[in-house]
């Protein structure tokens, strides 16, 4: 039975409807995130389930509780939710000390004294700022705030985590340490969590499960192999890491394989298995139709002469070699996109020669005809 | 006093979507906009038309209402643009650590505003002191404020008692002025 679960849930800002009749079930105990760029609708659900936001219709359950349900009248405030939430701006209550921040929730639930310094010891010692209590809150580096956030969360063991692109306003290579320690973090404590970023990587590396939200509606959800390897729409597949397009058209299509003739790029024909066929394109496989092949650069070889016999090789132009200590970065242009593809070996290579790309057939998808 | 009661009034305006907060932000202009003798005159209707209120006439009570209301504007607005400025999160935050509303008011609202609460406070004392024309018409011979004394003093022609309580009234509002100025020191160089 899911955890936590999210019912047709609807909500309008003036005249837009900010999330859009979502479904979503979440584990006991799952990382799952909402990914998508700002103004998707991923806070305000996010909200919507800590009971900050109050949806226009639908229902959010959490195990057998309903927590909110505009049609029978019912709500929950947010304070008896018992979720833990941390924002991007951290949120830290500035006239009180690190102690005080995290001890607040405790003392609203009655724990005191010896206690309560137990219980903020161990999760500062968690979180890694043992030591840190007497200090006043605004006195600590970003990271280190948001370390306090996340214990004064976690202090009162809730039921869900709540995160709001928590690791947005740290620096780059902070955000990188942080990420990691929140995935060691989640499960060490195994709690619940549910996280909102418009950061790919931040999503796919710390994920249990994505959803993918454009203008209010998922666009997807799966696990992260799933939503980078098998996207279900357009928008996934180019929103999740970079492709090239390579327009063309069915030449033949057998029960396992489909090949395709691609369109100036000096290749026979593509062969495809059955199963990288994408959603609607699957239905009708009529020789002729114009369809779109997608290949990640990461699932491409860069070969310099061109090698008869491989098959799914194409004819590509090489831009710049850029070396990069432990890898070189080649941006290649082939059909009308430009993407870079990495590789530790070095070619005797210069600018603006012809090259020869081997698509690995599990890194390409095919679609229905988008010109 | 007034500052806590203002505070709220500030918070309604900013943070909720009640119907009608328009129109107490509209009120909320009010005793600024009309004269004070007509304010003063009003209130002096109230009290004396309303016979809960009756009893209240020539009392210091009905002086504190008069001068809490004729702050109102200054106050909400200066408090409003503070809780413009507190991020929604640090209560939003309040509420998800288990926090009711009163409660959060109270420990996370209430503390982060209160320097300039105070501050409000201190600059309503100094329009106090000073003399109000909706305070003439409400005050008694027993309870009036320093202002009208000093004009009670004037025409009754003791010109050197008159002019000590003005020499009063200047050094209360200077000394007043200077630890407002010293608080809204601290309160700049507060670093977050």
């Amino acid at each position: 039975m899911s955890f936590l679960r999210i019912q047709n849930l609807y909500k309008t800002f003036g005249d837009v409807a900010a999330v859009n009749r979502i479904n979503i079930d979440i584990a006991e105990g799952e990382f799952f995130t909402m990914l998508g760029s700002s103004g998707c609708g991923k806070t305000t659900t996010l909200r919507m389930v800590g009971g900050l936001e109050k949806p226009d219709s639908g229902e959010i359950f959490l195990g057998d509780q309903c927590l909110v349900a505009p049609e029978k009248n019912l709500f929950i405030k947010p304070e008896k939710r018992n979720m833990g939430m941390v924002f991007q701006s951290y949120a830290l209550w500035p006239h009180m000390t690190v102690f005080e921040n995290v001890a607040y929730p405790l003392k609203l639930r009655g724990i005191k004294g010896a206690e309560a310094s137990k219980k903020v010891e161990d999760v500062l010692a968690l979180v890694g700022l043992a030591g840190l209590g007497e200090r006043p809150a605004p006195a600590l580096s970003g990271g280190q705030q948001q370390r306090v956030a996340l214990a004064r969360a976690l202090v009162f063991s809730p039921k869900v985590l709540l995160l709001d692109e928590p690791l947005s306003n740290l620096d780059a290579q902070l955000r990188e340490e942080m990420r990691r320690e929140l995935k060691s973090l989640q499960q060490r404590v195994n709690i619940t969590v549910i996280f909102v970023t418009h950061d790919q990587i931040e999503a796919l590396s710390l994920s249990d499960r994505i959803a993918i939200m454009k203008f209010g509606v998922l666009e997807q959800v799966g696990t992260p192999e799933d939503v980078y390897f098998r996207p279900a729409t357009p928008f996934v597949r180019d929103f999740l890491g970079k492709t090239f397009l390579l327009p063309g058209k069915i030449s033949t299509s057998t029960e396992q394989e489909v090949n395709v003739e691609v369109q100036g790029v000096n290749a026979a024909s593509l062969k495809l298995p059955r199963n990288k066929v994408i959603g609607s394109a699957n239905g009708s496989l009529a020789v002729g139709q114009g369809v779109t092949v997608a290949i990640r650069p990461e699932k491409v070889n860069l070969t310099v002469g061109r090698q008869d016999g491989r098959p799914n090789m194409v004819e590509a132009t090489l831009q710049t070699v850029q070396f990069l200590g432990d890898r070189y970065e080649y941006t290649v242009t082939l059909g009308t996109d430009t993407r870079v593809l990495v590789s530790p070996e070095s070619h005797d290579l210069k600018s603006g020669e012809r090259v020869y790309l081997e698509l690995k057939p599990e890194g390409m998808t095919l679609w229905p005809s988008e010109k | 006093m007034g500052a806590l009661f203002f505070s709220l009034i500030g918070y309604i305006l900013v943070r909720t979507k009640l119907p009608g907060r328009g129109i107490l932000d509209t009120i909320c202009w009010l005793p600024s906009a009309i004269p004070g003798v007509l304010a003063g005159l009003g209130l002096l209707w109230m009290f004396l038309g309303t016979p809960v209120f009756r009893p209240f006439y020539g009392t210091i009570v009905l002086l504190v209402v008069a001068q809490v209301l004729g702050g109102i504007t200054l106050a909400t607005q200066i408090l409003k643009a503070n809780f413009v400025q507190l991020g929604k999160e640090l209560e939003e935050s309040s509420r998800m650590s288990g926090a009711g509303f009163w409660r959060t008011y109270f420990r996370i609202v209430f503390p982060l505003m209160a320097q300039t609460m105070v501050m409000v406070a201190v600059i309503k004392f100094m329009f106090a002191a000073q003399h109000n024309s909706a305070i003439i018409l409400l005050a008694t011979s027993e309870t009036r404020t320093l202002s009208l004394l000093a004009l009670d003093q004037v025409a009754a022609g003791y010109r050197e008692v008159a002019s000590i309580t003005i020499i009063m009234i200047t050094v209360l509002t200077l000394g007043v002025a200077i630890v407002a100025r010293s608080f809204g020191l601290k309160v700049g160089i507060r670093a977050d």
